[in-house]
Formats: C-alpha cells, sequence, structure tokens
C-alpha cells in the first residue's frame, strides 16, 4: 500500500538528421565514446546491486551490458552513419530498432520480453547521445507505488531499495523481470495490468494485493483497514515461518523426528529451506521418464539426482526407484494397457522386468552417491523375493561402477516403501533384509480399502483412519523397532494435524510431506508432548470406526492446545 | 586456414537464453578466431549478444559452429563443449 509514482513512458522518436560526409569520422567516435560511457553507467550500477546481494538483477544487467559493445550492432550503427550520412543516435536507434523487430517476431514469449530489455538498454545509449538526463527516480518519496506501462531491468535496477512499496505494469507477465526483480526486492507487484496508467494518477493511495493479482485505487477506509491489518497478519505469519523454519521438529518433551520433503520436480528444491525440510524424504523420479517418447539417458538421471542430493544437505535425501504404471504411464507404444493397472506391472515389477531401465536408473542414483548422503528405496515391495532381486541388480551395478573406476558409498542405505498390505504382513522379514521402511499412506489405504482413490463413487471409503489401516501402520512401525530399522512415512495423510499427532504417538521416526505442508505440520508436532500423542495413539488403534477415531482426535487435539486453524479436514 | 566446422546439440538448461548466451558470448570474445554459429541456415556472429539470442536457440536442437583463425580448434571445442554440457542450470 503506497502513493502512486507514475513513471512516464519515455517516447524516444529520434529524428532523422543528416550529416555532412566531412562528420562521419567525428559522429562514428561520439557514437564509440558513449558506447563507452554507457557501459561504465551500467558496471557501476551492476556493482552497486551486487552490493545488495540480488545476484540476480546483478546477473541480468551483466547480460545486457554485453549488447553495448555487440559487434553486429555496433559495427552496422557505424556503417550506417558513413553510408547514409546520418547522425549517431539515429543510426543507433534504427539500426536496433530493425534488430528487434526480429525478436518480437519470435514465437516464444520469453525472447519476445527479451526485446524489451535490450530497447531499455539502447534507449540508455540514445538517451546519452541526446544528452538527456536519466534521473527518473529523484523525486521518489518512501512509501511510493510504483506505476509505469514497462518498468525495464535497468530502471528497476536504480530503484532505491527500502523506498517502494509495490509495484504496477502495464504489460510482463510472471518470467518478466519485472516480476522476478519485485520478487528479489520482496515487494509485491501486479504486472499485465492493462490501461491502468489511465486509472491512477500521482499521489493516489493505491492497494497493490500481489496475491490475488488485485490493484485497489482509493480505496474506501474500511477496505484499506482490512487490508492493513492482512499486511500485519501477513508480516507477523512470514516472521513466524520463518523462526519455526530454523527449528526442529521436536515435541515439547524432547522427542525429535525427521521431517522431510516429498519433491517430484526440481524447483521445488528451492522451498526446501524456506520450509524448513530436513532434507528430501521422497524424491519421486517418475517425472524423468513422463512425457516423453524416449527414456532419459544417464546423465540426465545423474544431473536431477545430484541436485536432489546437495539441495538437501547437510540432511539426506531418499531416491525412490521409478514407480511407472498405476496412474502413470510411459508414452511408449509396447507399454500395454492394462485391466487393473494398479494391481498390474508396476514400480518395481516394471523394473525388474524392464531390466535395462532399472540399471541405468541405478547407476546414476549410485553416481549421485559422491554429491550427497543419498538413501535409495524400492517403492511396492510385495514379497521378499522382489526385495532380494532387487538388491542383486543394486549389487550388480555397484560392481560394474567400481570396476569403471568409479567412486560410490558403499555404505548407501537401501530401503523400501510399505504400502502393500503383504509387505506389512510380512514386515518382520523385510525389516531383516534393508535398512529402513517408508510407509506410503495412499497406496496403502486404497489396497487395504479395495477403494479406488479416484473413483467419486466410492470415496466415502477412503478413509485414512480406518481401524484396519491404522492396525497395519502400527504393525508396520513396531517390527520396523523390533528389528532395530528406522521408519518413516511419506504420504497425504502426514499433513493433516490430526494425523501427524497420531503417527507421532505410534513412534515413527520420520514424516514426509510436501515442502508446503511442512510448516504446519511442525506447528502442530511442536506444541504437543510425545507422552500425551502415545496415550492418544494407543486409545485411537483400539477403537472400531473411522469416524469414532476421526472425532477423537479432534477432540484430543483441542485438549492438547493444538492449534486450531491447523485441522483444515 | 581453413575454417573448423562442428555439429553440436545443445544440451545447455535453457538453451540460449539471456544469462546463458551471455556467458556464452563472452567465452567467444576469448578467441582471436572469428566463430560463426549456425541454426537452420541463418548464421550468425558468436561474438554478437544480438545475434546469438536471435536465433532463438533451444535444448535439444542441433547447431553448427565455424571457427576460423588461429585458436579456431580451441574455440570450436571450448564453445562446444559449453553447449553441450548439460549440467549447467
Amino acid at each position: 500500500m503506497g502513493k502512486a509514482f507514475l513513471v512516464a513512458p519515455r517516447d524516444l522518436t529520434v529524428e532523422r538528421r543528416a550529416i555532412k560526409a566531412t562528420e562521419v569520422e567525428a559522429e562514428q567516435a561520439r557514437l564509440e565514446r558513449t558506447l563507452a560511457v554507457t557501459r561504465e553507467e551500467f558496471a557501476a550500477l551492476r556493482d552497486e546491486v551486487k552490493k545488495h546481494k540480488t545476484s540476480i538483477r546483478a546477473e541480468i544487467l551483466d547480460a545486457y551490458m554485453l549488447i553495448l559493445d555487440d559487434e553486429m550492432l555496433t559495427g552496422q550503427a557505424l556503417k550506417k552513419i558513413a553510408e547514409e550520412e546520418v547522425s549517431a543516435e539515429y543510426a543507433f536507434k534504427t539500426t536496433l530498432d530493425d534488430m528487434l523487430e526480429v525478436f518480437e517476431a519470435m514465437e516464444d514469449p520469453y525472447f519476445r520480453e527479451r526485446a524489451v530489455d535490450f530497447r531499455d538498454v539502447g534507449n540508455r545509449v540514445v538517451l546519452n547521445l541526446l544528452g538527456v538526463a536519466y534521473r527518473i527516480f529523484e523525486d521518489l518519496g518512501k512509501d511510493a507505488v510504483l506505476v509505469a506501462h514497462d518498468l525495464p531491468p535497468s530502471d528497476a535496477a536504480a530503484l532505491p531499495r527500502g523506498k517502494v512499496r509495490a509495484i504496477v505494469t502495464e504489460v510482463g507477465s510472471r518470467t518478466s523481470h519485472t516480476a522476478i526483480m519485485a520478487q528479489s526486492l520482496e515487494v509485491p507487484a501486479v504486472v499485465g495490468a492493462e490501461g491502468v496508467m489511465g486509472y491512477v494518477r500521482a499521489g493516489d493511495l493505491l492497494v497493490v494485493d500481489g496475491i490475488d493479482g488485485r490493484v485497489v485505487v482509493n480505496p474506501t477506509d474500511e477496505v484499506a483497514a482490512r487490508y492493513r491489518a492482512l499486511m500485519r497478519e501477513l508480516a507477523e505469519e512470514k516472521k513466524r515461518r520463518a523462526r519455526l523454519a530454523e527449528l526442529p521438529a521436536t515435541t515439547l518433551d524432547g522427542y525429535r523426528i525427521e521431517l522431510s520433503a516429498n519433491v517430484e520436480l526440481l524447483p521445488e528444491l528451492e522451498a526446501l529451506k524456506r520450509h524448513g525440510c530436513d532434507g528430501v524424504g521422497l524424491y519421486r523420479t517418475e517425472f524423468l521418464f513422463l512425457h516423453r517418447r524416449d527414456l532419459p539417458p544417464e546423465e540426465e538421471q545423474l544431473d536431477a539426482y545430484r541436485k536432489v542430493a546437495e539441495a538437501s544437505l547437510p540432511h539426506t535425501c531418499i531416491i525412490r526407484t521409478v514407480d511407472i504404471g498405476g496412474d502413470k504411464f510411459l508414452s511408449f507404444p509396447e507399454v500395454a494397457r492394462e485391466l487393473n493397472p494398479y494391481l498390474g506391472l508396476r514400480a518395481i515389477r516394471f523394473c525388474l522386468k524392464r531390466r535395462d531401465i532399472f540399471r541405468t536408473q541405478l547407476r546414476a542414483i549410485l553416481r549421485a552417491t559422491v554429491y550427497g548422503k543419498v538413501k535409495i528405496m524400492f517403492p511396492m515391495i510385495s514379497d521378499v523375493e522382489e526385495l532380494r532381486a532387487a538388491k542383486e541388480v543394486l549389487a550388480d551395478v555397484g560392481e560394474e561402477l567400481k570396476k569403471e573406476g568409479r567412486f560410490i558409498d558403499e555404505e548407501l542405505e537401501v530401503g523400501i516403501m510399505v504400502e502393500v498390505p503383504s509387505a506389512v504382513l510380512s514386515a518382520d522379514v523385510l525389516a531383516r533384509e534393508c535398512d529402513f521402511f517408508s510407509l506410503g499412506t495412499n497406496d496403502l489405504i486404497q489396497y487395504t480399502l479395495a477403494a479406488d482413490r479416484g473413483n467419486e463413487k466410492i470415496a466415502y471409503l477412503y478413509e485414512p483412519f480406518h481401524p484396519a489401516v491404522l492396525k497395519l501402520i502400527k504393525a508396520t512401525v513396531d517390527a520396523a523397532h523390533r528389528n532395530g530399522i528406522w521408519v518413516g512415512v511419506c504420504g497425504e495423510m502426514v499433513a493433516d494435524p490430526k494425523a501427524a499427532v497420531l503417527l507421532l504417538g505410534l513412534s515413527f521416526d520420520e514424516f514426509s510431506a510436501s515442502p508446503a505442508s511442512v510448516p504446519d505440520i511442525k506447528t502442530a508436532i511442536r506444541a504437543t508432548r510425545y507422552v500425551d500423542a502415545r496415550r492418544v495413539a494407543e486409545r485411537a488403534v483400539r477403537m472400531t470406526s473411522g469416524a469414532e477415531i476421526r472425532a477423537y482426535l479432534t477432540e484430543a487435539l483441542a485438549d492438547m492446545g493444538v492449534p486450531a486453524f491447523l485441522c483444515r479436514w | 586456414m581453413a575454417a573448423i566446422r562442428k555439429e553440436v546439440v545443445v544440451k545447455h538448461k535453457l538453451g540460449l537464453h539471456a544469462r546463458p548466451a551471455a556467458s556464452f558470448v563472452k567465452l567467444a570474445r576469448k578467441f582471436e578466431a572469428d566463430v560463426i554459429l549456425e541454426k537452420n541456415g541463418e548464421r550468425v556472429n558468436a561474438k554478437s549478444i544480438m545475434g546469438v539470442m536471435m536465433l532463438a536457440v533451444a535444448r535439444g536442437e542441433t547447431v553448427y559452429l565455424e571457427a576460423e583463425g588461429k585458436d579456431g580448434a580451441k574455440a570450436c571445442e571450448q564453445l562446444s563443449a559449453f553447449l553441450e554440457d548439460g549440467s549447467v542450470a
């Protein structure tokens, strides 16, 4: 919220000015000199920006500075001065315009937007040639909301920090530099607000709602008060979350649980630290395999696994071998349609059948072990023979890599997903042959209750708190601990604080959930005493229906003082 | 001295978007040799950021590098290695 500061569009029409043949050399020299001056200005700007540690902006400036000594652009402009006997500004501007036309005609919006950036840098040269002062932000008061048709990077980079409260532009998208820079300045921005400059006058009070993408001009007292309250709340929540991210997931009485993240796509890794996750508890590798006609090569997989391993440090990351089948299929014609894919050639079954795919993935995972603390996990194990077969392939691939002279982590922990009832019922046998369990609630629930969670007609049957499900969960934890291995849980269920407290009481060693739900789970854990959670869990597993357990948990959480706003289910 | 020509499949993360393109151009400028980058028959000066970006090279596309000059072989080698490096973000 703040007062509107209109950034007037600078209209740079440069008249064609003819020069005499004798002036050509001097005009060419003037262009070269001005380019050098402009380069220095940008270098100073870049260094200024670098001091503020917002490296992304410095890099952008660095890239655009290159056009200031671009052989193609400068060369053609110099030639134009000589051939057409025109002024430096006219030659430079028209040469640049011709080149930018090519960019503006490109299909890829990324490149079209770069035209805006190049024009900006070019305009600076033209302004310098014309000798026009270029200090648009001098009269900027404090609490200003910048309203511009477009805010080119050189302008945005020159913004005095701390004075600008928000940015509104008529053009741009989420990938435009304005949006990126607003992010790095940590101010709200609304971009692509078409025609906004026609509605706003300088000094108007503006509310910029970057969450809903809304701009309110001269809000009523009531609306302004509502937004002020919202801003205070957001600031409080941001502070609380930042503090929380630094804190461990420990109960009031000191029981520490690993709280890690489920990750599917690499861009999600950025959120690990922000949400305070203890590494990655489940990296789903399926996304490397989907939406393509070929298989991901070893190097490409290694690249992804390495990034996950590095982003997880100092914590561990658990890479799950590919879970193809069920609801995710390769785009190959040879993968036959199955009548009952969830009970078909899926996950580890598929991998043991397609050893070529399996081996390539295992090679990439093993090679990634040198970049971080990697653990490996096989999905959908339903029988100990499957686990043995998978481990055999893993050992064989390990030997192969060693023969090639590659370093791999020999201590690599190997775990399994427990998500099939038969795995729970043979958990003691399985626990003796692996290093950890990770309980996959989504599949365990649907296999136990024979209820497809994607089928709306029977959605009512899909009950995470079903007593049968809880019995299996408890049996899994008990078997793991009896055999001295650790056990985690990954799946949507953990994200519900009721379930989190219940699972905590069943003595899980690790929870893994989507990064965004980690702060809520952590809040619930930190508000709970482990002894209370134990007591609640012991009572819950003896109850007779899902509804009864739900009601009991809701009440128990309220009694324990776990914040009620967290309970969304 | 004859020009050296090399076919390269671009594996670099963003193809040649602004920042990687800038790094590529900076690298090209380190060599004395004249370097041409070619895609679909369009040829540009590899030392020109405008030229390189105009080609809008995307990951997975095939381009040709052509270098002429005394360090041409080295230029070709290092620039193709840059384009083929899939590990750079």
